[in-house]
This record gives structure tokens, C-alpha cells and sequence, in this order.
């Protein structure tokens, strides 16, 4: 055991918060390139941080936003096989190296939500026998398969001391105005174009049809939505988060992001946890299902509308501009001033892509653009490209395209293990690059069922 | 929340095989509802010494389900069990 360890494990109560690569946290979380021999344990701790950052940090400011999280240290426990990579990292990294590449992964949270004051550091985890851990049987079960690390991060909540910093209210309902500035989350807020939210929930005075929703105008940005009520826009139904999504101003764009528990639709599609989307004018949002007009006290909806603002002072009331919604998905680019004339629609902003997949597939031979990446390809209805359900063989998420280079797509295989990724019948392993014009098929080992061939193309040959 | 349990009791380790059907088809029946599940071995029928590789493969092969935790405990009952723990649409 480390001397380090041996020192602070009386200086400090053990107060695990959680650990990367028990299936929880993990599956979830984006894996990104990298290509050094410390692959693993890097993503075991930046997997770790990262959902320590968006869902520990995320859940318990929710209740507590005046708190900060002290962090006192970090463990990686390796399993056999990790041993050696371990100390080899812990002998080729000085402790201050460590510090400091834990501070970079902790970003913007640091000063604001979690406090580095008092990190000692990132180092092996104790002895097995001092931390009296659980029965050995329940261990055996609980090993991991990947990552092979547990990185567990140790600290406490305290109350900030600082006060945190007074938001300007939006336009927002009026049981808003009774809030005090202090229970306010701590977030610069800017002005942005007038946007019209149609709201159907069972608050709406006669909901079941947009006609009979409540409009709430926002026009500042972030403004948070969710149920609760210091939720900018406060939305009611059963299946919406407290802060279920966020509305940002960027880019001369209007982006939702989500943080639901329960899902959020974007015109009948459904966003990946934690995903940021451009909104086009006239979008659908829908809550925990998209269910359309049925079921709004549920899922409840709303459609999102730009307003143009007025150029004369103290003018006429903003106008809404029409919903493009023949070509709905489009994000659009909006003057937020009013250089524009009155009538004219906004020019929507398509985005390339930046690389396109020819697949063969049970529906058929469709073609999907890869937008952004991460890119996933799988059964599960959260992927971007949704493998029918009849090709029994891939995975719910098979495939995640992490990078495009002008070769071909940094690809990671999360079906390895299962029914596997093969090209010319040879199995691919976890990471390969997926040349432009390779064909690679998804589940070929399933008997029962079709396999799913895809080949990458480059966005030039297709065009 | 609601709870579903399910006792197997088949030789170690193809009943895991019956174990992952069941929770395939649970979810099949019932897509992305956010649910936890415990999976319960038995200590009286597997022991400590058989359970890698077995339990590892098993769940790689349940992980990845949208929404699911899942979870895995000893247990000193005579058969193993899967409880799946769920929240049942108002």
C-alpha cells in the first residue's frame, strides 16, 4: 500500500460517491480517442470525472445549488490484469503530474462547484484488508470486465461559502417573480432572440391541442425547463425532471441540452442523455415520451417559436416567425436584431456531413449522414443510426464512430465481446479504424438472423 | 416502484443463458423503461471459484441496456434469482 494512503486514510472518512467500470456510469458515458499505452486507465478516469461532473455534481446541486464538492483524493483499483499498466503510470506520472491532469479534467467545475483546495491526489486505492471491503463472494461477482479500473473519487459536500451570484429573471411565469435571487443556480444570463414556448401540460388552461396551451416567452439565456420551481420555464408532468433541459444562446443558435432522467424528443426523435441539439423554429419538445397532442399531463410538449423583437423602443410586440416545419429538422440561423424585413423567413443553416454510411440493412438499403461524433450505431432506440430490430444480431449499441479522419473513422467496437464486428470474416477488435470503402458487418456470427453491412463513405464520392 | 422475481435453478453456467433470456425478453416486452435489476446467485449451487469467467461474460452481455442498472449480489437462497425493480406509468 501506498505510504500516501496509509496517511490520509485516518486523516479522512472513507466517503466513496461512486466508481467508474461497475456498468453503471460507464455504458453511458462518450469514450474518447486516445492511443497511449495508458489508454485504459485514462478512460477509466476521465469515464469517472465525466459522470462525476454530469451526474453526481449535476443531481446533487439540484437539491443542494449552494454546495461544493471538497475533493480530498482519487483511487484506481486495477484488476489482475491492470496491475502492471498501473505501476508503470504511477511510476512514469509524479503525483504533482497527476494532480494537475486530474484539475484539467475537472475544467470550469473547478473554483465553482468542486473545490481542489484540499486534493492530495490521484494514487492506487488502499489495501483490500484495511478497507474491511465487502464479502469476497459479492467481489468475485462484481469483477469487471471493462474498463479494468475503479477509479473512485473521496470528498464531502460543504456549504459554499462565497453567495452565489444574483441571475436576472426571465420572462417567465408568474409565480417566478416571488423567487429570491439567492436560490438561484450560479449562471451568467444573457439576452437572446424572444422565443415563444407553447407549453401543453396539465397546467395549460385547455390542453389536448396546441391551440389551448399557456405561452411563456423567454428571451434569456440559459433558461432551464423542468418541474422545478426555480425552473425558468416551470413545466408539470409526471414524468419531467426537475431540471429536465436547458435552453442556450450560442452561436447566433438556439441549442436544447438535456439532463433528463426519462428522456428528451426533439420533433419526435430522441435526444441521448446529456445530448446538445440545435433547435429549429417551430420545434417539438416533448417530455419523457413523445406521445403528440395524447397524454400531455404525462408528456407533456411544447413548441418552441422565435420571435423577431421589435426595432422601435417600447414597440409593437414581438412577431413570430413561421415554423418551418415542410423541412422539419433543420436548425436555423436567427438574426437576433431586426435588420432582417418582417416577413422574410429565416435562412436555415445546413449542417454537411461528414461522412456518410451505405447500409444494408432488414428495411432495406438506406444511407445515413454522420452529423457529429460520437456517432452510435446499434438496436437501441437512443442510437443515432437505429439498427431495425429484426437484425437480431447487433447490439443495442454496437458501434460508436468517435473521429473522422481522411482516412476512414476511429471506431469503437462495444460489441467485441458479443456478437462482434467483422470485415472479410475476420472479427475486428475493440478499436479499428474503419477505412472509407471498407464493409464492415455487424453480428455476421448470428445464425437466426440478417446481418447489417455498412461501408463508409466519404461526403465528396457521395455528392 | 414494482418488482418482478424470477427463480432459476438450471446447472451452472448455462443458466445464465436463461437468465439473460429473461431479461432480454423483459425489456422487450416493456422497451427503455428505466428499471433496476438485481441479479441474486446462488452460493449453495455456484461456487466462488466458478464463477469467473461465467459472470463476466453474462454481463457484458445484459450491459448496455438504455436506462438499467444492474446489479449483482450473492445470495444463500437454493436457487439463483433475478428481481427487476420498476416503475410502473402512473
Amino acid at each position: 500500500m501506498s505510504g500516501l494512503w496509509s496517511r490520509i486514510s485516518t486523516a479522512f472518512e472513507r466517503t466513496d460517491i461512486g466508481a467508474a467500470g461497475d456498468g453503471t456510469h460507464g455504458a453511458q458515458e462518450p469514450v474518447r480517442s486516445t492511443s497511449t499505452r495508458y489508454a485504459p486507465i485514462r478512460n477509466a478516469v476521465e469515464r469517472r470525472v465525466n459522470a462525476f461532473l454530469r451526474d453526481d455534481l449535476v443531481s446533487h446541486l439540484e437539491i443542494g445549488p449552494n454546495e461544493v464538492f471538497v475533493l480530498h483524493y482519487i483511487e484506481i483499483a486495477p484488476d489482475q490484469q491492470g496491475e502492471a499498466e498501473l505501476d508503470q503510470f504511477m511510476h512514469e506520472f509524479s503525483p504533482e503530474s497527476r494532480v494537475y491532469w486530474v484539475k484539467k479534467l475537472l475544467g470550469g467545475a473547478v473554483g465553482r462547484h468542486v473545490s481542489v483546495d484540499q486534493f492530495l491526489g490521484l494514487d492506487r486505492e488502499f489495501a483490500a484488508a484495511q478497507l474491511a471491503e465487502t464479502d469476497p463472494y459479492d467481489e468475485a461477482l462484481n469483477q469487471s470486465v471493462i474498463p479494468p479500473y475503479r477509479v473512485i473519487l473521496h470528498g464531502r459536500w460543504e456549504a459554499r461559502k462565497e453567495k452565489p451570484v444574483v441571475v436576472a429573471a426571465a420572462s417567465a411565469p408568474a409565480n417566478d417573480a416571488t423567487e429570491t435571487p439567492d436560490t438561484r443556480t450560479e449562471e451568467i444570463r444573457a439576452p437572446g432572440p424572444s422565443l415563444k414556448l407553447s407549453v401543453q401540460d396539465n397546467k395549460a388552461p385547455d390542453a389536448g391541442s396546441w391551440a389551448g396551451t399557456r405561452v411563456i416567452e423567454v428571451d434569456s439565456y440559459p433558461a432551464v425547463l423542468g418541474t422545478s420551481a426555480e425552473a425558468d420555464v416551470e413545466i408539470s408532468g409526471y414524468y419531467v425532471s426537475a431540471r429536465h433541459c436547458t435552453l442556450h444562446w450560442e452561436a447566433r443558435q438556439l441549442w436544447l441540452v438535456d439532463h433528463s432522467t426519462n428522456g428528451t424528443w426533439v420533433d419526435g426523435e430522441k435526444l441521448r442523455h446529456g445530448a446538445r441539439v440545435a433547435l429549429a423554429n417551430g420545434a417539438v419538445i416533448s417530455f419523457g415520451r413523445d406521445r403528440g397532442e395524447a397524454d400531455y399531463d404525462r408528456y407533456p410538449s411544447i413548441r418552441a417559436q422565435i420571435m423577431r423583437k421589435t426595432a422601435a423602443p417600447g414597440g409593437v410586440a414581438p412577431t413570430p416567425i413561421a415554423p418551418s416545419r415542410a423541412t422539419p429538422v433543420v436548425p436555423l440561423v436567427v438574426s437576433s436584431g431586426a435588420a432582417s424585413p418582417a416577413s422574410a423567413p429565416l435562412a436555415p443553416a445546413k449542417k454537411p456531413p461528414l461522412a456518410v454510411i451505405s447500409i444494408v440493412d432488414a428495411s432495406g438499403s438506406p444511407r445515413r449522414d454522420v452529423l457529429t461524433v460520437p456517432y452510435t450505431i446499434g438496436r437501441g432506440s437512443a442510437q443515432d443510426y437505429v439498427v431495425p430490430d429484426a437484425n437480431q444480431g447487433v447490439s443495442r449499441e454496437h458501434l460508436v464512430i468517435e473521429a473522422l479522419d481522411a482516412t476512414g473513422a476511429l471506431t469503437l467496437n462495444r460489441a467485441v465481446s458479443k456478437n462482434g464486428t467483422t470485415s472479410g470474416h475476420e472479427s475486428l477488435p475493440e478499436r479499428f479504424t474503419w477505412r472509407f470503402g471498407q464493409e464492415i458487418i455487424l453480428g455476421e456470427k448470428w445464425a437466426s438472423s440478417p446481418p447489417v453491412r455498412l461501408t463508409l463513405r466519404p461526403v465528396e464520392e457521395e455528392s | 416502484m414494482n418488482a418482478e422475481v424470477e427463480s432459476f435453478s438450471a446447472p451452472w453456467p448455462g443458466v445464465l443463458v436463461e437468465m439473460k433470456d429473461f431479461v432480454d425478453l423483459w425489456f422487450l416486452a416493456r422497451r427503455c423503461e428505466p428499471a433496476t435489476v438485481r441479479i441474486f446467485i446462488s452460493r449453495t449451487l455456484v461456487p466462488q471459484a466458478r464463477l469467473q469467467p461465467h459472470v463476466r461474460e453474462f454481463k457484458a452481455a445484459v450491459s448496455g441496456i438504455p436506462g438499467c442498472v444492474i446489479e449483482f449480489k450473492g445470495t444463500d437462497s437454493p436457487s439463483h434469482k433475478i428481481e427487476i425493480e420498476y416503475r410502473r406509468p402512473a
